[in-house]
């Protein structure tokens, strides 16, 4: 069976720029090489992100990805949804109005309710079945 | 907003060129703050800065030899004839005419410079004094909000009014200034205008009634699209800038409405190389709202 832990949100700084990347990646360092990370970056406060945060945010969703996980961001202010969409990465991010929309969103399909016995394409075969036999 | 360069060339200078193509003697200036005075090089307009736009205006029409006198505070563009409208202004007989649109009055009057009196509050007695409305049926466009200055621009390409591109038009509703340069391989998609001395870097895509203002470039595989790049300004590589005004490091993104300072050099960035043609440095998105005011009066012998 695979785990997971919890999910994590995690507030960005207001400014995130070349000259504090380094502090946020290190506050960020620990849980990105947990197993299977699960992160939420709020960035409601964000007023500014420079082209370092942007590499410092891409960073980490490659970081999570490679651990089966994933980071979504929530509560996005006008301004980084701006600079994101700016920077051409805004459609790489999953993105939230909240936090906690971010939070459920990890858990929308819990992996133990997925059935790893029956074949994932099962229930459509038979479904084709079905039609063929009422046709 | 009066002296901001777009299509190539300032509200000022070309509501500068509309009078003197009419039948106006001479024209004043007066601006408030930081100016650029070589708007345009012409004998019969005076510039001068004050620090109170409305007292010097004053001061310059209780001096003036006319016996009309129209004033401008220049902020919106407005298309009419000063001829009609002096003839208008004589036929009514009142001190004051004022211009009016179908969206309320503008700042654009006519006076009898013999009744007002020196010392006068010039704004109060504009207010106050007996006056007639004349109707300009021409284009008009506020720019109150930066949406009209986009409004302007798409109406300048489109050919809706007389705030036509300068340069020469390359291909049907492509604009491009002297010295302007495309690189291979870049995308320039009508309409759209690109300023004198302005440099598009390859792959990069200018569409959705775009304009990139004279010294500026855009680099590498950049996409604007239904934006402005105001003069002198550096546009990074690899962006995806839409819906906005930029203008140095500043952005106004008009989807979002939000204004801002992008500190990231490699990002956006003044180009301090460019030639000084508005008199604006980058201020201009955070500070709307300018008393420029022209004045121009009209020589007895031709009223």
């Amino acid at each position: 069976m695979v785990t997971s832990g919890p999910v994590v949100v995690m507030q960005v700084p207001e400014l995130l720029h070349a000259g504090n990347v380094p502090d946020f990646m290190e506050e960020l360092g620990p849980l990105l090489e947990s197993n299977r990370p699960r992160i939420v970056l709020d960035c409601s406060q964000v007023r500014s992100i420079d082209s370092a945060g942007v590499e410092a945010l891409l960073h980490c969703l490659e970081e999570t990805l490679k651990r089966d996980g994933d980071l979504k961001l929530a509560a996005l202010s006008p301004e980084a949804e701006v600079i994101l969409e700016l920077m051409r990465v805004a459609r790489v991010f999953e993105a939230y109005p909240t936090s906690e929309e971010a939070v459920r969103s990890f858990n929308a399909i819990p992996v133990d309710a997925v059935s790893q016995d029956a074949p994932w394409y099962g229930t459509v075969f038979s479904d084709l079945g079905a039609l063929k036999q009422a046709s | 907003m009066a002296c901001v360069e777009v299509l190539g060339r300032t509200v000022l200078g070309r509501t500068l060129e509309e009078l003197l193509r009419g039948r106006v003697d001479s024209v004043s200036v007066v601006a408030g703050g930081s100016f650029a005075s070589a708007v345009m090089g012409e004998e019969k307009v005076r510039f001068s800065a004050a620090q109170d736009v409305w007292r010097t205006a004053a001061d310059k029409i209780a001096g003036m030899n006319a016996d009309a006198v129209l004033l401008i505070r220049l902020g919106a563009y407005v298309e009419f004839d000063p001829a009609e409208m002096l003839q208008f202004h004589r036929d009514q007989g009142e001190p004051v005419t004022r211009a009016c649109n179908k969206d309320g009055a503008l700042d654009l009057w006519v006076i009898d410079p013999a009744s007002f009196s020196a010392g006068e509050d010039l704004a109060c007695w504009l207010q106050n004094a007996p006056q007639a409305s004349y109707f300009v049926s021409g284009y008009v466009n506020r720019l109150e909000t930066p949406r009209d200055i986009r409004q302007l621009i798409a109406d300048g390409l489109a050919a809706r009014c007389r705030f036509r591109p300068q340069g020469i038009e390359v291909k049907p509703g492509i604009w491009m200034g002297q010295g302007a340069e495309v690189e291979r391989g870049a995308r320039v998609v009508a309409p759209a205008y690109i300023g004198s001395n302005s440099r598009i870097a390859a792959q990069c895509l200018i569409t959705r009634g775009s304009n990139i203002e004279s010294n500026s470039q855009v680099d590498y595989g950049t996409v604007i699209e239904d934006s402005t790049v105001l003069s002198n300004t550096y546009v990074g590589i690899g962006l995806d800038l839409a819906h906005s005004i930029v203008d140095g490091d500043s952005l106004l993104n008009l989807q979002h409405g939000v204004v801002l300072k992008i500190g990231d050099p490699v990002v956006l960035r003044h180009m301090r190389n460019g030639r000084e043609h508005t008199g604006m440095d980058g201020s201009f998105l955070a500070n709307l709202e300018v008393g420029d005011m022209a004045m121009s009066s009209m020589p007895e012998e031709q009223q």
